[in-house]
């Protein structure tokens, strides 16, 4: 497999409250209006939908980066959601834990990698194979 | 009703969440330095591998090769056990919390047919949200459920069962199928007792002369026997030992929106207890939690819960209650509703200088005794309250309107991780540096 999956627990308890900036509201020029409840933002909240079912995963690996996902990403990953056509998810396949674009066709499931030079790979009958949680968001470090 | 959720071969469990190239193998998780078997997969079982076989002892059972040994996570396994309990504590009420992967619970229902569709409805989301498989046992006592539950593990399809032992008329055949070393609390040795005087089966027990069971053994055997005949004595256990049990609890002076006020409440009121549980020299084997909200007001939604959790080590340190105390809290908050009333309870108290050790621990008990004695002599000559947990917090945002004194004192807080916001794991860490 193209990349490697560390999954891990989070904790979530911690109300990680950090200003939040609205887009719709010019800089400069915060609205009196506004309680103080909602210049506040919290990460957790923003991030975890169902802290018993989330876990993270950090990426090794290039086989998605057309679709924004690069090595050292860190992966927000929901085991409660049902997995769609299309959904980013962390599968289980032959003995390796993979993220890659799920394609449900009728003649079975493919694993789509975001990078040309991968090929798709088709989930047979025989593969041992799970689809472990959909990614929810993704975290990146922006170099500077 | 009591329904009993049971973590199938929890240990394993976890380890083939993350890691599911361990399904369909034989699997032993091992205790502390990587002694005996705590824990096996059905695979490992149908080898015969006992609970508790020493490892180095497998080889004798099958070709070591076959069998995959894991030294246990424990941090890992907590967390888990956390998501669950948290999820059971959104479905259900009364929770008691009675191991890392056991909880007994009140079932929500009247009638079997929607008890049942909610349990399977219950096994398939923890299932879904957590990735482990439960069984889930209801019937009319704990010593039921228990055997009940044992029952929907052993037709464990490896998805999780449920399995309602509510009928009396099926009470005698599933009885008799039990063995009486079996039974929720009966030992090894109680086991041979009974035995030489002819009980072999739960039924049998079930059946023995309650004069003869008072004569020849104590309240604890009486409570097993009325149980096995559908009688739920939760209750008289809470009344024979409410005068071994210390409380502490407020109404607050308004409504209590926010998690992190509940939360310091119920760290100030678990501190309360534990300094009055040193006070006489006991030690707590159970910690309950209690929230409320305000059913006299129509127009919010109304929510109460309540959570016991059984130590695994007796204690009468503030930090490892209030660590246990927050365990409980979580399982049971909701949020959503507003809060009127928390309470916590400090029970199956024992003479602390009674406590023994749990094999499994690393507490260094001398440290953590002479800690609560500098803490409570601080507080005893400095004022009430001077030095306190930073859990507990200052503001007292819940507190009744008349505790609002002029007076102010300045408290230094201890931080040891015992905000909400830390794990356990990152607990024991800060814990020893603070110390």
């Amino acid at each position: 497999m193209n990349e490697k999956l560390d999954i891990l627990g989070i904790n979530c308890e911690e109300s990680l409250n950090i200003s939040f900036l609205d887009s719709k509201v010019p800089a400069g020029f915060p609205s009196p209006a506004q309680d103080s409840d909602s210049d506040c933002l919290d990460l957790n909240r923003e991030l975890i939908h169902s802290p018993s079912s989330t876990f993270c995963a950090r990426v090794t690996g290039d086989s998605m980066i057309d679709c924004g996902i690069n090595d050292g990403d860190l992966l927000i990953i929901d085991k409660s959601l049902s997995p769609h056509n299309g959904s980013i998810a962390v599968c289980f396949i032959d003995g390796d834990f993979t993220v890659k674009r799920l394609a449900i066709h009728n003649d079975g499931i493919y694993l789509m990698p975001a990078n040309k030079s991968y090929p798709p790979i088709h989930v047979s009958e025989e593969s041992n194979f799970q689809v472990w949680g959909i990614v929810t968001h993704i975290i990146k470090a922006v170099s500077h | 009703m009591i329904g009993l959720v049971d973590c199938n071969n929890f240990f394993v469990s976890c380890e083939r969440l993350f890691n599911p190239a361990l399904n369909g193998k034989a699997v032993v998780v091992l205790s502390n330095n990587d002694g005996c078997v705590i824990s096996r997969s059905n695979e490992a079982k149908a080898l015969g591998i006992p609970m508790g076989l020493p490892a180095f002892k497998i080889k004798e059972y099958t070709n070591p090769n076959n069998v995959v040994m894991l030294s246990g996570r424990h941090i890992l396994y907590r967390d888990i056990s956390d998501r669950i309990m948290s999820l059971l504590g959104n479905e259900v009420e009364q929770l008691h919390i009675y191991s890392v992967d056991e909880c007994f619970f009140k079932a929500p229902y009247d009638n079997d047919a929607d008890n049942y569709d909610f349990m399977r409805n219950l096994v398939e989301k923890i299932r879904r949200h957590t990735g482990i498989p439960v069984s889930i046992g209801i019937a009319p006592s704990r010593t039921l459920a228990k055997i009940a539950s044992h029952i929907a593990k052993t037709t464990y399809n490896g998805i999780g069962n449920v399995y309602l032992l509510t009928n009396f008329e099926d009470f005698e055949s599933v009885l008799k199928a039990t063995p009486v070393g079996d039974v929720w609390g009966v030992g090894r040795r109680l086991s041979q007792k009974y035995l030489t005087c002819g009980i072999r089966t739960a039924y049998d027990l079930s059946k023995a002369p309650m004069s003869w069971i008072k004569s020849q053994f104590s309240i604890t055997e009486e409570r097993t026997v009325r149980e096995l005949n559908g009688e739920d004595c939760t209750r008289i256990t809470a009344i024979t030992e409410t005068n071994k049990s210390i409380t502490s609890s407020r109404s607050f002076g308004s409504l209590v929106k926010d998690k992190k006020t509940l939360w310091e409440a119920i760290a100030y009121f678990t501190a309360g207890c534990a300094e009055r549980l040193r006070k006489q020299h006991s030690a707590a084997n159970m910690i309950s939690v209690y929230i409320r909200g305000d059913i006299h007001i129509e127009t919010i939604p109304f929510y109460t819960n309540s959570c016991d959790l059984r130590l695994e080590t007796p204690s009468y340190d503030t930090a490892y209650l209030t660590q246990h105390a927050l365990k409980a809290f979580n399982s049971i908050y909701r949020s959503g509703f507003q809060y009127r009333k928390a309470g916590v309870v400090l029970s199956h108290l024992v003479n602390s200088s009674d406590v023994q050790l749990n094999i499994f621990d690393n507490v260094d008990i001398e440290k953590q005794r002479r800690l609560m004695n500098a803490l409570d002599s601080v507080n005893r000559n400095c004022g009430k309250g001077t030095l306190i947990l930073g859990a507990q917090g200052l503001d007292k945002k819940w507190a009744p309107r008349k505790e609002h004194t002029a007076k102010k004192s300045t408290a230094l807080r201890i931080y040891s991780g015992m905000t909400p916001f830390k794990s356990s794991s990152d607990f024991s860490a800060t814990s020893e540096e603070s110390k």
